[in-house]
């Protein structure tokens, strides 16, 4: 139900503002006729941009598609703005049908995007009518009502605020899409190889791409600050003045002024439903899972770290973590994969999907990446999505990990943290991330406290660190075992 | 103001309130029982296709070959093309090896009792709990026990490696009086079989075919029916990730995928990618998923699914008629009131909104009621079609009350169309 409720939000809260200020534009000017045109080229857009998506996907054509329809919508945004400019009063037929075009594109945009999102998804996972299905739909329904609320509620917020806020406001929604709509045309661009792929073209589609997801936050805060304007230009009649009226008049004046009051609260109510929705949604609902934290282990003298077999016996799984000497972290965890005293040790990554772990959930073991039950039993075996195996050794009722063995897994693992280093060269200590020079020799790094040290352990690294193993990389995962 | 008005214009008409409730309970409780039936199967064939682990059955190639006319199987090659048991333990080769989490063979051969050659009955042989060797685990052990954790034996399941334990189906031990401790000797089909003598260990509960016959070791059986080293199924058990787009974009045709998603099909749990590995591991076997909801029931809720949408667009149009009559009396006995709302300033949509709330929150209490009734008769429909209990779905509650108040909505607009009829004037002096 949330995907489908925050998903249409999404898609649908620009073309609900940007309708609502557009119709409160118009009216100002021809009195609250006429917007029959607007609804029409409305629906034609949503459904065009939901006709257009399985079109090309048939015809497996949905980048340019997408950038195409973009365009579009990145055209008729600057003819709108443009016309926005147009004093009142003048050309008003201009300024209307530029708002047409407009919202003509902007809901064919959001309609392919919604399109696109439920394409992506199964609405039900069988054909027979279930609990799933209804429930999506209700999700659906409340979305749609929701966005179509928040029309009446711009026209009224944006009817009191006069046009020069609302053109404003609507100029700053057109900004917000218009720079979307470009970053992904750019993207498209590049996809198609019309343009050049270059790193500063990259980094400006990734950081639209990072901030798209704050739209939908920006335009709920559009409307709160409508309702904000709505409220210090409110109608405040004087005690005075209103005892001086007629009985007939007051009621009238006072009906009014309760009226105003209730569309204010009105819309304040539904901006804060429209957040509250979308932050519970961002910040709890679509959140992977986590692991549970690791116990950091120190290994002892001899460099081995010794977990006790009967603390296993909970059939837990039990996680643990070591920072290697390059302040790689790497985890790893023991389960008890049988009945008895069979202990599964293994590293917290898989060879497919990375170091994403697994969480447990009464008796099943997931891969958090894929989904994927591990067989418990098979934990300790490498093939499939089951985690590395880890080399170790059974001793007296102790499992014993060497901590060298923990170190060349370190590539499995993208986390690091700051340790206190030595320079292998000079032998003098600072710390990991104020090193000045580092270098990356059999997979471990190395940190240097100049350039001249650093020269000196290039000529030749087996002097100052020794002959050791290169640390694994992860497609030789299965050879640890 | 609107709620008192709306509160004091409740309590009028009751008879008339009554009776279109009624309208309502009935055409509701008629909706609410198919739609239960509906969505209890819906609802277990959804659960079937996200649960983490399926049964998978493979057969001989040829076997899978769909040769039945009119329920008779006309296939040549039914029952004389095997699967080597030496290949089993492929299946634990495969890329998902480690999700396997168990298999059963089968092999099924029809014996006589010794003493009672009118009575032919199946002999079924299978592993129960057996070691088999896999490269790189040597400690795998499976069979029924493990494929099947639900199949219940009274007494002591046999060891596969004594060849004169055997199970008899609880079906087959009440017609033949058998119980835990009993010998028995069978013979093979046809003038030749031989005879083997057997003790039955304990008395099998499954639910299915396997009651009404005997279950022995494999060896057993496939010395029996002289068959060694041959079996004619396998069960086989897996852990899966749930059905998804993907999964059924590639049940239809693997072609359909191109390559990326392929690798990302092949590399990801689905049963269907499991099976197509046990089919490449294999040859000539066929492996398909066991949906069971989906063959069973979900083959009749199609036709109740169908029967709903007919009953819920006839009760629709009944019940709204019934309401859109009761509603144009209702505004014609109470014109006056209307009259003088009017005369006092009352807007046209003021007193539609009056008139269709009172009508809206008829239709909730007759959805509700309706849902009470319904639940009842969704029983009756459940026992009499699938012989069981349906659970009720709460779903149903909140769309039958939406399915009520727009039969009760759609039933007043037409009439309360009268209402703009109706000017204060003439109908305050009598005049209409």
């Amino acid at each position: 139900m949330l995907p489908y409720l925050v998903n249409f939000i999404n898609a649908f809260i620009p073309l609900s503002l940007a309708a609502g200020m557009v119709i409160a534009l118009i009216s100002s000017l021809r009195g609250g006729k006429g917007y029959r045109s607007l609804f029409v080229a409305i629906a034609c857009g949503v459904l065009a941009g939901a006709v257009v998506y399985p079109v090309a996907f048939r015809h497996e054509s949905l980048t340019s598609a997408r950038a195409i329809l973009h365009g579009a919508a990145l055209v008729a945004a600057v003819l709108n703005a443009g016309a926005l400019f147009i004093p009142a009063g003048r050309f008003a037929a201009i300024g209307r049908c530029a708002a047409l075009i407009f919202m003509a594109a902007l809901s064919a945009a959001s309609g392919f995007s919604f399109a696109a999102f439920v394409a992506e998804q199964s609405i039900s996972s069988t054909a027979v009518l279930n609990t799933e299905l209804i429930v999506n739909i209700g999700g659906f329904l409340a979305a749609l009502f929701v966005t179509a609320s928040l029309i009446p509620m711009t026209v009224c917020m944006g009817g009191k605020c006069g046009r020069g806020t609302v053109a404003a406001a609507l100029l700053l929604v057109s900004l917000l899409l218009a720079a979307q709509w470009s970053a992904d045309i750019l993207l498209a661009l590049m996809r198609l190889e019309m343009v050049e792929l270059t790193s500063a073209r990259v980094s400006v589609v990734a950081k639209a791409g990072k901030y798209a997801r704050l739209l939908p936050y920006v335009e709920a805060l559009v409307l709160a600050s409508l309702s904000l304007v709505f409220f210090l230009k409110r109608t405040v009649i004087p005690a005075d003045e209103l005892a001086a009226m007629d009985k007939a008049e007051r009621r009238k004046a006072r009906s009014g002024l309760v009226t105003e009051k209730r569309r204010l609260k009105c819309a304040v109510a539904s901006v804060l439903v429209v957040l509250g929705i979308l932050l519970y949604h961002d910040l709890y609902a679509s959140r992977p899972p986590k692991i549970s934290k690791p116990l950091n282990l120190k290994p002892d003298s001899e460099g081995m770290i010794r977990v006790k077999i009967d603390d296993l016996s909970d059939g837990n799984l039990h996680r643990y973590s070591h920072v290697t000497d390059d302040g790689h972290v790497v985890r790893f965890f023991l389960i008890n994969r049988s009945g008895g005293r069979k202990v599964g040790v293994v590293y917290d990554a898989c060879m497919l999907c990375g170091d994403m772990g697994y969480i447990q959930e009464k008796n099943e073991v997931i891969c958090i990446a894929c989904n994927v039950r591990i067989f418990v039993p098979s934990i300790g075996k490498a093939g499939g999505c089951n985690p590395i195996p880890l080399a170790h050794k059974v001793e007296n009722g102790y499992v014993v990990v060497a901590a060298e063995e923990l170190d060349k897994g370190a590539k499995y693992f993208s986390e690091v943290v700051t340790v206190k280093v030595k320079d292998p060269v000079s032998g003098k200590e600072m710390i990991s991330r104020d090193a000045p020079q580092k270098y990356e020799f059999k997979g471990r790094t190395y940190y240097f406290e100049s350039e001249e040290t650093l020269e000196k352990f290039k000529v030749e690294p087996e002097k100052f660190v020794g002959e050791k193993e290169s640390r694994y990389f992860r497609v030789q995962g299965y050879q640890g075992a | 103001m609107f709620f008192l008005m709306l509160r004091q214009s409740f309590f009028r008409g009751r008879r008339r309130k009554a009776l279109a409730t009624l309208t309502i309970v009935l055409s509701a409780s008629l909706i609410t029982a198919l739609m239960n039936v509906s969505i209890d199967v819906g609802d277990k064939m959804a659960r079937e296709m996200k649960s983490y682990g399926a049964n998978i059955n493979m057969v001989p190639k040829s076997e899978a070959i769909p040769l039945e006319i009119g329920g008779v199987d006309y296939n040549p090659l039914k029952d004389r093309v095997f699967i080597n048991e030496s290949d089993l333990p492929k299946i634990k080769e495969i890329f998902w090896h480690n999700n396997i989490a168990g298999f059963a063979p089968f092999l099924k051969t029809t014996v006589e009792i010794a003493g009672n050659a009118k009575k032919r009955i199946n002999l079924i042989g299978t592993n129960f709990d057996r070691q088999i060797p896999i490269a790189g685990d040597d400690e795998f052990r499976t069979g029924v026990k493990v494929v099947f954790p639900y199949w219940q034996v009274k007494g002591e399941w046999p060891g596969d490696e004594e060849p004169a334990g055997i199970l008899a189906g609880a079906a087959l031990a009440r017609d033949l009086g058998l119980k835990p401790g009993d010998r028995l000797t069978v013979k093979g089909a046809g003038d030749t079989g031989r005879e083997e003598s057997f003790v039955v260990k304990g008395i099998l509960t499954t639910g299915g075919a396997e009651e009404s016959a005997l279950v022995a070791p494999l060896a057993v059986v496939q010395r029996l029916a002289g068959m060694e080293g041959k079996v004619q199924s396998v069960s086989v058990s897996a852990l899966t990730v749930p059905e998804d787009k993907l999964s059924r974009k590639a049940r239809q045709s693997n072609d359909s995928l191109d390559s990326m998603e392929y690798d990302r099909w092949y590399c990801t749990a689905y049963v269907s990618s499991i099976t197509h590995q046990i089919e490449e591991a294999i040859p000539n076997v066929t492996a398909r998923p066991i949906w069971q909801v989906a063959a069973g029931e979900g083959a009749v809720v199609n036709k109740i699914q169908l029967l709903m949408i007919v009953v819920t667009i006839a009760a629709f149009i009944a019940s709204g008629l019934g309401i859109s009559s009761l509603m144009a009396t209702t505004i014609m006995e109470r014109s006056r009131e209307i009259g003088l709302m009017k005369a006092l300033g009352a807007a046209d949509w003021e007193v539609y909104l009056l008139f269709l709330s009172e009508s809206a929150f008829v239709g909730v209490i007759g959805g509700l009621l309706g849902c009470l009734a319904g639940a009842g008769l969704s029983q009756i429909i459940g026992l009499s079609i699938f012989g069981s209990y349906v659970s009720f779905s709460p779903i149903v509650v909140p769309v039958n009350v939406a399915v009520s108040v727009l039969i009760a909505l759609s039933g007043s607009l037409m009439p309360s169309r009268l209402i703009t009829k109706l000017y204060p004037a003439e109908v305050l002096h009598g005049r209409r």
